[in-house]
């Protein structure tokens, strides 16, 4: 067992010791599995960066690799997992350490905060021994030292009555509270980078605002690093500097926050924009669907993978795969080659709405009958495949 | 976790290196490897067992168990070059031995060996150790009997018992655990306590009582076991009687006026057997272990007829100096109990997840 | 869950009943006269008197039942033929090596469990994992006594660790006591251990895959740390009705390795009395060993409903 013994004040570190340079820096990271059908290349080329005292926010739909991407970053993968690329933290390489080596991050440095908090939380032990048991093995902390401690990371996540809270079991404790003890949980040490991996999906629609407020004030007040990953785009509009939107295990695109939802360049994200129904629109308006489902990620499709179900689609896209291009305003990057908002990009979306192609009019008319011709087509290119 | 990517990184995690994989049979290094390993495995072990002789009894036994790895490896890729990635060395070595014992147990009487009863009580003869020589490549007891013939001939023995043992339990068993699971309520309630009372008792004591009410024969032993067997039987079949029932085709044949006992025995009872029957084979083992432990404590297998226990409980107190005297009815009895594992255990697993059609 | 208990425990009734009747029928189903049977053919009419007095064989049989029933639920199972003295006596002087090689067996069977059978699931599919998995066949495959034998041939004769046979009392030193004891033990023990080992690892192998074994990596908690105090609790339950259960099995384990290493405990009671045809001495230990095997087992059956969390917390 090794404890570190590091000096009380340094959980809460202060922005003036920080080294100079990002806190994260990915660069092509690729992960892979190995199922008997052959491999699945979950992330594929993944490259970001984070400073300390930023979020990114990370949005897909499900498969499109972006938990995958979380645990490559933090090097929580199964064993049987090929991974390559580089991934820096602080400057300091961690895509060659292994288990042991990645240990001394785990908890101390980098944290984790898991979707459902029911199945996250160890159903037989006490909160108490859950929250001190990384004070005391990571830091050295004796039992009683740590007791209060927990009590006050309790408090700081807005937890009533944390003495008591202390004494439960997991199952005494509502989702949101829950939720609040995992994050308690993760920042214990004093971590400087925080992956949220979709923290509000399994609460209460009430519950999740709380939440992500709750994240952004320890953010803020440790000047942590933080990645938000979620599968909703209104999670990350307002709490995020920086969005990359992920597609069948690539960035389709990836923008400062602002930038993104006013200058949205790859269909896919103007997709997701629009399927977000608004209180301005009058009721009854007809939502914008995305056809068709995410491809299969051990054999994808030649050319852009999100060109089955693209609006835009040309056939340049189905052959050619298009490479991230950075767009006008710096720090926007995009991939597409006829992308939303450009002459070319309006003129493809005239000819595919003129040939009646059912991606076209499921995106611009909410067509369903559309749509779902789409996803016939899906399944039947899934068809072939097997 | 529920996700499509929660079900890789769950599936990840637990992911059972292959099992039988062989090396690639390319390029000389491929050919040649797995041949190298049955000639240096035999090596080994003839190596063992002969050639160091003075050495101690742990290198010896280090040199043959390696020796036996590497032999097993070697024919495990050499079998599944030849016959597939479906070939799996130990079930053909278990089902090998199993058939070599059941052919030296019922040809005994025609086999070049000596009867049990002959011995050859010549000096050198007394307690002969294991070698290359015919008829004693087993060596002698210390009385002059051949091992080998006493292992046959207690081979027999034992095959018979198990083999009477469990064909009487299964035949009470099936039939009570189908009445049981037909007719149910006081039927089954009562069969249900009779099966509860007989697996109230220990089983080694139960056998023991029997013997003790009616001495040790070959056929107390092999009906007092048989009695042992019954709970298993009776309960494995009451399970499927009353799965059986509810099938539609009983049903069909019900409305269309069979009667109960034409239904019990042409509708449920073929179907229902052969998942019963399939657990035999460790039976079998169970019982043979039964019936050693037996012998070993003086109470199996009467004392001049050969048994494995028998032989291994008179050969212990001199273990130091001649351990032959156990480890060659030890080794054989262990093969034998393993072998009939394998083999039930592969029995179970075609008749259970193979064939699901049912006979109508 | 009260009303399935009940009727577990009823049930039992009608079971020791009958237990208990064919007990008492050992004497009667010996062939030709009980009397003529224990002291064999040669023996005086004068003795055979004293033998069927002894048994009241003259009386009606459902009487001798009663009497033989009623004596039984005193504690009184006769005397010994051979020894003359009072079989319960007998049963308590043994009874103390019978359960300490029982709770010994299952001590060294679990402490050997936890770790292999945990680093087994840790890395599962691995070395380690494959070869433990290996040896807990093989054991499994070999009947106890050749366990014990080839302990005995190993550890005793040729590395001469412990002593081959015997057994020295508590009374006698702690240090003799366990060095006597440990082999006995050991070969108990490593059968249920086979079992225990392959029963946790599959268990633990489920639990290692849960996120909050996955929350406890990502905190950098130690594989120590994580095996043993997050994922062996719930991983636990199986294995723990096993290991009661089992301690009625080791019941009649214990005759066989108390012959192989000359112990004096109850088995070797009742392996002694069989060719002796002592039959009260018999009939006494039947008797206690069914009804103590029958009553763990339900017990043990019962007390699984309080175990096991998803019946405890119902709809948690």
């Amino acid at each position: 067992m090794r404890r570190r013994k590091v000096s009380p004040m340094s959980w809460r570190a202060l922005p003036e010791q920080q080294p100079s340079g990002p806190l994260l820096d990915v660069d092509d990271l690729r992960t892979a599995f190995r199922t008997p059908r052959g491999r699945l290349r979950a992330v594929d080329g993944v490259s970001a960066s984070l400073d300390r005292g930023k979020t990114l926010g990370i949005v897909g739909e499900s498969g499109s690799g972006k938990s995958v991407f979380v645990r490559s970053l933090m090097g929580l993968l199964p064993r049987y997992v090929e991974r390559s690329g580089s991934v820096r933290f602080e400057g300091a390489e961690l895509s060659d350490l292994n288990e042991r080596g990645l240990r001394h991050y785990w908890g101390t440095e980098m944290a984790m905060v898991f979707q459902d908090p029911m199945t996250s939380l160890n159903p037989v032990k006490r909160i108490e021994p859950q929250i001190t048991d990384s004070l005391r093995h990571n830091l050295g902390i004796g039992r009683a030292d740590a007791r209060e401690r927990a009590l006050a990371l309790l408090e700081s996540v807005g937890i009533p009555e944390p003495r008591r809270r202390l004494r439960d079991y997991p199952h005494q404790l509502s989702g949101g509270m829950r939720q609040r003890v995992t994050i308690a949980m993760a920042l214990a040490c004093g971590p400087k980078l925080l992956l949220a991996d979709e923290p509000t999906t399994a609460l209460d629609v009430t519950v999740q605002a709380q939440i992500l407020n709750l994240l952004g004030q320890q953010q803020r007040e440790r000047f942590m690093g933080m990645i938000l990953v979620t599968h909703d785009l209104a999670v990350v509009a307002g709490r995020t500097d920086e969005v990359a939107v992920m597609y069948a295990g690539q960035i389709v695109e990836k923008a400062p926050t602002a930038v993104l939802f006013g200058n949205v360049r790859m269909p896919y994200t103007e997709g997701l924009l629009r399927s977000i129904p608004k209180i301005s629109e009058p009721s009854h308006t007809r939502l914008r669907i995305i056809g068709g489902r995410p491809p299969d990620l051990v054999d994808p499709p030649a050319g852009c993978r999100f060109s089955p179900r693209c609006p835009y689609a040309q056939p340049l896209c189905h052959t050619d795969p298009p490479p991230l291009t950075p767009a006008e305003t710096p720090g926007h990057v995009f991939r597409c080659w006829f992308p939303v908002g450009t002459d070319a990009g309006r003129e493809a979306l005239e000819r595919n709405l003129a040939r009646h192609d059912p991606a076209a009019e499921a995106a611009v008319a909410g067509d369903i009958h559309a749509a779902a011709l789409v996803d016939a087509a899906a399944d039947a290119d899934a068809g072939g495949n097997d | 976790m529920a996700t499509p990517e929660g079900q890789l990184l769950d599936a990840a995690s637990v992911q059972v290196a292959a099992t039988n994989t062989a090396p690639a049979a390319t390029g000389l290094r491929g050919r040649l490897l797995p041949p190298a390993l049955v000639v240096i495995g035999i090596l080994a072990l003839v190596v063992a067992g002969w050639g160091l002789r003075s050495a101690s009894a742990g290198i010896r036994i280090l040199v043959a168990v390696v020796g036996g790895a590497l032999l097993w490896r070697g024919l495990q890729v050499l079998g599944i070059r030849r016959y597939g990635p479906t070939f799996r060395l130990g079930l053909v070595a278990a089902s090998a031995w199993l058939a070599l014992v059941m052919f030296l147990a019922v040809f005994a009487d025609l086999l070049p060996i000596e009867h049990w009863t002959k011995a050859d009580i010549s000096r050198e003869a007394l307690g002969l150790r294991p070698g290359l020589r015919w008829p004693e490549v087993l060596g002698r007891t210390t009385n002059g009997y051949s091992e080998l013939s006493h292992v046959i001939y207690g081979a027999r023995t034992s095959l018979t018992i198990g083999v009477v043992a469990v064909a009487v339990g299964v035949l009470v068993g099936i039939v009570a655990g189908l009445f049981a699971g037909w007719y149910g309520r006081v039927i089954d309630g009562s069969i249900t306590i009779a099966t509860n009372t007989i697996l109230a008792f220990p089983p080694l004591i139960l056998i023991l009582a029997i013997v003790a009410v009616y001495g040790n024969t070959v056929r107390t032993l092999a009906l007092g076991l048989a009695v042992l067997s019954i709970p298993t039987y009776t309960r494995l079949m009451r399970a499927q009687t009353l799965a059986i029932r509810q099938r539609e085709y009983v049903q069909a044949a019900d409305a269309m006026g069979a009667s109960n006992s034409r239904l019990m025995w042409r509708e449920v009872l073929p179907n229902a057997v052969l998942p019963v029957l399939s657990y035999s084979f460790i039976v079998v083992a169970v019982v043979i272990v039964a019936e050693g432990s037996l012998s070993y404590l003086g109470v199996g297998v009467p004392s001049p007829q050969p048994s494995w226990g028998g032989m291994i409980a008179a050969g212990q107190r001199q273990m130091k100096i001649n351990p032959h005297l156990v480890f060659v009815p030890a080794t054989v009895m262990f093969l034998t109990v393993l072998s009939l594992n394998r083999f039930g255990e592969w029995v179970r697993k075609r008749v259970l997840g193979g064939d699901r059609s049912e006979i109508r | 869950m009260a009303r399935s208990i009940g009727l577990k425990l009823l049930l039992l009734i009608p079971v020791i009943f009958l237990v208990s009747v064919a007990t008492f029928m050992m004497t009667e189903l010996l062939p030709g006269d009980p009397a003529v049977a224990i002291l064999g053919e040669n023996a005086t009419p004068e003795r055979i008197a004293v033998v069927r007095e002894q048994l009241g064989l003259d009386r009606p049989l459902v009487e001798r039942y009663v009497d033989w029933a009623g004596d039984a639920l005193q504690g009184d199972f006769g005397r010994s033929i051979v020894s003359n003295q009072p079989v319960l006596e007998s049963f308590k002087e043994r009874l103390p090596v019978t359960l300490q090689l029982a709770v010994m067996a299952q001590v060294i069977a679990l402490l050997l469990a936890i770790p292999f059978g945990a680093w087994s699931a840790w890395r599962a599919g691995g070395r380690f994992d494959r070869g433990t998995t290996t040896f807990s066949f093989a054991i499994v495959g070999l009947p106890p006594f050749l366990l014990g034998i080839l302990l005995v041939y190993v550890l005793a004769l040729q590395w001469q660790v412990f002593p081959v046979t015997g057994w020295e009392p508590f009374s006698d030193g702690l240090g003799a006591n366990l060095e006597h004891a440990f082999l006995p033990a050991l070969t108990l023990g490593l059968a249920e251990f086979a079992i225990y080992t392959q029963l946790l690892r599959g268990d633990m192998a489920v639990t290692l895959q849960e996120d909050f074994v996955l929350s406890a990596r990502a905190r950098g908690l130690s594989s120590r740390h994580i095996l043993l105090r997050e994922a062996l609790r719930p991983s636990s339950f199986s294995l723990i009705t096993l290991a009661g259960v089992n301690l009625g099995r080791l019941i009649g384990g214990t005759i066989i390795v108390e012959k192989l290493f000359g112990l004096g405990g109850v088995g070797t009671l009742v392996t002694q009395a069989i060719p002796q045809k002592d039959f009260p001495v018999l009939q006494g230990s039947v008797l206690i060993l069914a009804v103590a095997y029958l009553l763990i087992n339900t017990a043990v059956d019962v007390g699984y409903n309080f175990i096991d969390p998803r019946v405890r917390r119902g709809n948690a």
